[in-house]
């Protein structure tokens, strides 16, 4: 069963574009900025309050750089056939495609541009860049890179995410 | 917590960023995460789940985390500072009821292109196992004393 991971078929996925949830991400609205920054507690008035908003350098609330992510997973649970609860959507895609069955995150880079403003509805254009097999304690891991895009409405690039995740059997 | 204005010429490299604790991280802080934030993967709050994987308690997500770094560097780096990169890697495990300490030091700073770059280490230490559970970098843009 611990055959060689990186075979030709999990090769021929480098390039494979993913879910991008199109259709059905709704609008950066007050409400899921508010509870995205007390869920982690950043307070910055710059994300939360109107007044202190208008005079600072965007000229209104704007959300947290990380926030980008909010509108994708909010989505979450419908697209994929995988039983309620089992994982998120782009981690259930990434084991079904690659047929491995744990994953975790292993490192990530955010690269931001233009601010997430209120009302912004933002694109997500996902793609697998790289593969590679790697030895860990527990036996070979595939280490697969994603590059996702995101842009506003507007057409702005907002952020370039690089995500690598380690997936096994 | 972003209302001082911070100056690329007040940043010297190898100051220390003011650190930040997350003190005893609750099922409740997790909960409240999987909200604000959408990542409903069940080995951050489904005890259950955790148990099969072999694992005693739930762990606390990686986004989590790359919020608590973005919180340090966005109460550092004053209204007019900008986030222009920030990088995690996950390196250990942390789980609910851990204590969190977050820091930060200045490793360079270095005006191109236009604009005064500050570049920060960063990191997440586990108090409970005394390691460095998450490191990474940030890149900000800051504003300087002598422009407009």
């Amino acid at each position: 069963m611990n055959g060689n991971l990186l075979n030709e078929k999990v090769r021929k996925l480098i390039g494979r574009r993913l879910i991008t949830q199109e259709g059905k991400i709704l609008p950066v609205d007050k409400t899921a900025i508010q509870r995205y920054c007390e869920s982690c507690g950043n307070l910055n008035p710059l994300y939360l309050d109107d007044e202190y908003a208008k005079s600072g350098p965007y000229g209104e609330i704007v959300a947290p750089p990380t926030f980008f992510w909010v509108p994708f997973r909010a989505c979450a649970g419908e697209f994929l056939p995988v039983p309620q609860g089992t994982d998120t959507p782009d981690i259930a895609e990434l084991k079904e495609l690659f047929e491995l069955w744990l994953g975790f995150d292993g490192e990530e880079e955010m690269e931001f541009f233009a601010p997430v403003r209120l009302g912004d509805t933002l694109t997500y254009d996902r793609e697998v860049v790289d593969v590679t097999e790697k030895k860990l304690k527990s036996g070979p891991a595939l280490f697969i890179t994603i590059r996702m895009i995101v842009t506003n409405q507007k057409g702005e690039l907002v952020c370039i995410d690089t995500l690598r995740i380690f997936l096994w059997r | 917590m972003g209302k001082a204005e911070l100056y690329f010429e007040d940043v010297t490299e190898g100051m220390e960023l003011p650190s930040q604790e997350q003190s005893k991280i609750s099922m409740t802080t997790i909960v409240k995460f999987v909200g604000g934030s959408g990542d409903y993967a069940p080995i951050h709050h489904d005890v259950e789940v955790c148990k099969d994987r072999g694992l005693d308690k739930p762990i606390v997500m990686a986004p989590l985390k790359e919020a608590l770094l973005e919180r340090l560097i966005t109460d550092w780096m004053g209204t007019r500072g900008v986030l222009s990169k920030l990088t995690a890697r996950f390196r250990g495990t942390d789980y609910v009821g851990d204590s969190l300490v977050i820091r930060g030091v200045v490793t360079k700073k270095y005006a191109v292109g236009g604009r005064n770059c500050v570049e920060c280490e960063i990191w997440v230490e586990n108090k409970e196992r005394g390691e460095r559970t998450t490191t990474g970098k940030a890149v900000i843009y800051l504003p300087a004393k002598t422009a407009k």
